[in-house]
């Protein structure tokens, strides 16, 4: 089996006398294009005159490069050490301030602790002041319903229903009355009309006419008998 | 590991060389190192954290000079007249140069167009590989390597034909 080496032949690639010149080939590229190289003067005039240009181009740049560099290119370190001194400060109160809200978050959480173990805490008591304040504020004001003067009670049903049991018996006992003051004068002959109509007259029933004058009085008038004419 | 403020400092040189011979004017490669340092510092705590930052310098720098270069053609070259002064001079190569290969390799460079004489002196130069030549142009490997192998025949015939030219930068 041959090598890459030998199969390099008579012509040899443009690309491979460009990475020879550049070095850019590994060490047994190198070796195999050296020595067809050696088997072709032709292209390896090439090959010199390549390297003859890189090896120029250096010296020209050389030639071409000023002596002192500019202001504005030499200040660029400085430029960079102020932009990065300008940045420090910012860096330390970036990392202090990390710090000092970890350290508040840490006594916050102690004290909160610490007043909640401890009930004679001053935080709890003025707590409680607080609210103590807050309830006599908030006391409910009293309104003026409460300051009048308090509505009669509604009377119970057992009130109502002797409250009308006593009006029926006072009824009937005027009713008795009125009867008995009528038969006295129809028994006087005083109303001779009434003797007989006034035991037909039934008594008013009290629940009925509780208030209304008994018509025994209208009716104890003597009815006027018709005239002659 | 984050780069240092030193490792910045230590790719000016470099990064000036190169910027010479791609802008050919001083003051014009200068302005643009400049450039490049400033966005750098703007940029400097996530540069820091690259892995290689000289391979990003350089990647910054092509940037800014195709961005130079557009806004050049949109809006015309301006030559000042210390300038003007210095194009004079290329009349008299001798005086500037007095390695006549050296003249002759840098009015080939001039003849070159952006691309392919970026490609050469990132490689020939700066030493970057292929594929880091890719990266800072933004182009395939393939395209750096055709662009690689036109610029250095066409740098080979200009030497060999021994034509001094004024140098005349060629469109992109």
């Amino acid at each position: 089996m041959k090598r890459w080496a030998d199969n390099v032949t008579a012509i040899l690639p443009e690309r491979l006398l460009h990475a020879y010149v550049d070095v850019l080939l590994p060490a047994a590229k190198r070796r195999a294009v050296h020595r067809a190289l050696m088997r072709q003067p032709e292209l390896r005039e090439t090959v010199e005159v390549w390297r003859k240009q890189n090896a120029d181009l250096r010296r020209l740049a050389l030639m071409e490069t000023p002596g002192p560099m500019p202001v504005a290119m030499a200040g660029v370190t400085h430029r960079l050490e102020t932009r990065l001194c300008r940045f420090a400060p910012l860096e330390g109160l970036r990392i202090a301030a990390v710090i000092a809200l970890l350290l508040s978050g840490v006594a916050g959480t102690a004290l909160l602790a610490q007043a909640q173990l401890d009930k004679d805490n001053t935080l709890i008591s003025f707590g409680q002041t607080a609210a103590g304040g807050n309830q006599a504020i908030t006391k409910p004001i009293p309104t003026k319903p409460q300051l009048a003067e308090p509505v009669a009670q509604k009377p119970k049903v057992e009130n109502v229903v002797a409250t009308v049991e006593s009006a029926a018996e006072d009824q009937e006992k005027q009713t008795d009355v009125t009867s008995n003051k009528g038969g006295a004068l129809a028994e006087q002959g005083e109303l001779p009309e009434m003797r007989e109509a006034a035991p037909e007259t039934p008594a008013p029933a009290a629940s009925e006419q509780p208030h209304s004058a008994p018509p025994v009085v209208e009716d104890s008038k003597p009815a006027e008998p018709p005239r002659e004419i | 590991m984050p780069h240092h403020k030193g490792d910045l400092e230590k790719e000016i040189d470099g990064l000036r060389r190169y910027a010479r011979l791609l802008m050919r004017n001083s003051t014009e490669a200068d302005d643009l190192v400049q450039d490049c340092l400033v966005r750098a510092l703007e940029k400097w705590p996530a540069i820091a954290q690259v892995t290689n930052l000289r391979r990003y310098l350089f990647s910054m720098l092509h940037n800014l000079f195709i961005d130079g270069t557009r806004k050049s053609q949109r809006r015309g070259t301006v030559v000042p007249i210390e300038n003007a002064v210095n194009v004079a001079s290329l009349i008299q190569p001798e005086a500037q140069t007095p390695n006549l290969e050296l003249r002759d390799l840098q009015n080939g460079l001039a003849n070159l167009s952006d691309a392919q004489r970026e490609v050469v002196l990132l490689i020939g130069l700066s030493g970057f590989t292929y594929d880091e030549a890719a990266e800072i142009t933004g182009n395939p490997v393939g395209t750096v390597m055709s662009r690689l192998s036109r610029a250095r025949h066409a740098l080979r015939e200009h030497v060999n034909g021994a034509v001094i030219e004024a140098p005349e930068r060629r469109a992109r």
